[in-house]
């Protein structure tokens, strides 16, 4: 799964379709390697994607027509990019939403007090 | 400082790609470039390529890749083993469907219910009855024969009535398929019971003059979807 020495696997582990939604849904097209790297930059390093949780997950997108890819040769490699397809960009925009709202009932549930004032 | 693997440092990671024996292509492709480019990655940070090679395996076992290889193919495999199984579930569904239409449009009456010899007394339509003295639509036809004489089915099917009614007497239904139901009435006795499956051929009962009738004779009537045809075109095959 992430290798995240601050953060809990389990609560992690729901999150990372949207995670790669919402990344494609703001850089438009990204490669595996790029989206490990970015999530990493963005969350000071706390959080890091394993390729063994990124890459089912982006063919699953993938197979279920959330994104669609592209190759690009350099040198001897083929690089493959993702970019998301109309439903994609729909789906996107629900887990985030989802997701959003989750961790704001969350904070209802942590902070009682500061929520009822 | 922009590093980019020349090809031999290419082949060398993809050789040590090769020994996890991934099968599934597009994965081992998008994984060469993945690996190279972490690789990549850290020789800008300042490392030489042979221990960048060996960080960047360290981080990305032999056997881990292998794992991941099958969960991509687990994930898409569910895929399509659902389309399998909706797949087949329609092919078996045609097929049913089809062996049922097939096997409706086998069933229609294909002989008289007395044999080859008959005589027809009173056509299908319109007539005045005999008893009631009224005009009358005539839902079946009449065969003349001897008390007594053998009625059979004519065509597979399963009894749905065999009883006395009022106006047809001792009768039997039938019901073939869907599709199609015989009638034979103003019988003199029953060969048979209510969900009694029978065969075309079989003897079912025997002419008599039972109900509204004058004299010794079998009414009978063929019914396609609920509505009466004429029993005389049912008579041959």
């Amino acid at each position: 799964m992430y290798i995240c020495p601050m953060h809990n696997k389990e609560l992690l582990k729901g999150t990372l379709k949207t995670i790669i939604l919402k990344l494609l849904a703001e850089k438009g097209r990204m490669y595996g390697y790029e989206i490990t790297q970015t999530v990493k930059g963005m969350t000071e390093g706390q959080i890091q994607l394993t390729e063994g949780a990124l890459y089912p997950t982006l063919h699953k997108l993938e197979a279920d027509g959330f994104v669609t890819t592209e190759k690009e040769k350099i040198g001897k490699r083929v690089r493959k990019y993702y970019t998301l397809t109309p439903n994609g960009t729909k789906a996107a925009s629900v887990k985030v939403a989802e997701f959003e709202e989750f961790v704001r009932l969350i904070g209802l549930l942590l902070h009682p007090k500061t929520s009822m004032q | 400082m922009m590093v980019e693997l020349s090809e031999k440092q290419t082949d060398l990671v993809e050789q040590l790609i090769e020994g996890s024996e991934l099968s599934y292509h597009p994965f081992k492709e998008e994984l060469l470039d993945h690996i190279c480019t972490d690789i990549e990655s850290r020789m800008e940070a300042g490392n030489a390529f042979p221990s960048a090679i060996e960080q960047a395996f360290d981080t990305f076992p032999k056997d881990e890749i292998k794992e991941i290889e099958e969960e991509i193919l687990s994930s898409l495999n569910q895929k399509h083993a659902i389309m399998k199984k909706v797949s087949l579930v329609a092919l078996a569904s045609l097929l049913l469907c089809s062996t049922f239409i097939w096997a409706h449009q086998q069933e229609p009456p294909s002989i008289s219910p007395l044999g080859t010899t008959f005589e027809i007394t009173s056509a299908f339509g319109q007539r005045v009855h005999p008893i009631l003295k009224e005009k009358k639509m005539h839902l079946g036809v009449d065969f003349r024969a001897p008390e007594g004489t053998p009625v059979m089915a004519t065509s597979d099917g399963k009894v749905v009535k065999a009883g006395e009614t009022y106006g047809y007497g001792i009768r039997i239904i039938i019901q073939h398929d869907e599709s199609y139901q015989t009638l034979y009435a103003q019988l003199s006795a029953l060969n048979v019971e209510v969900g009694q499956e029978v065969k075309k051929g079989d003897v079912i009962g025997k002419v008599g003059s039972s109900g509204l009738s004058t004299a010794p004779h079998l009414h009978y009537e063929v019914k396609k979807d609920g509505k009466y045809e004429d029993p005389e075109k049912y008579l041959k095959p």
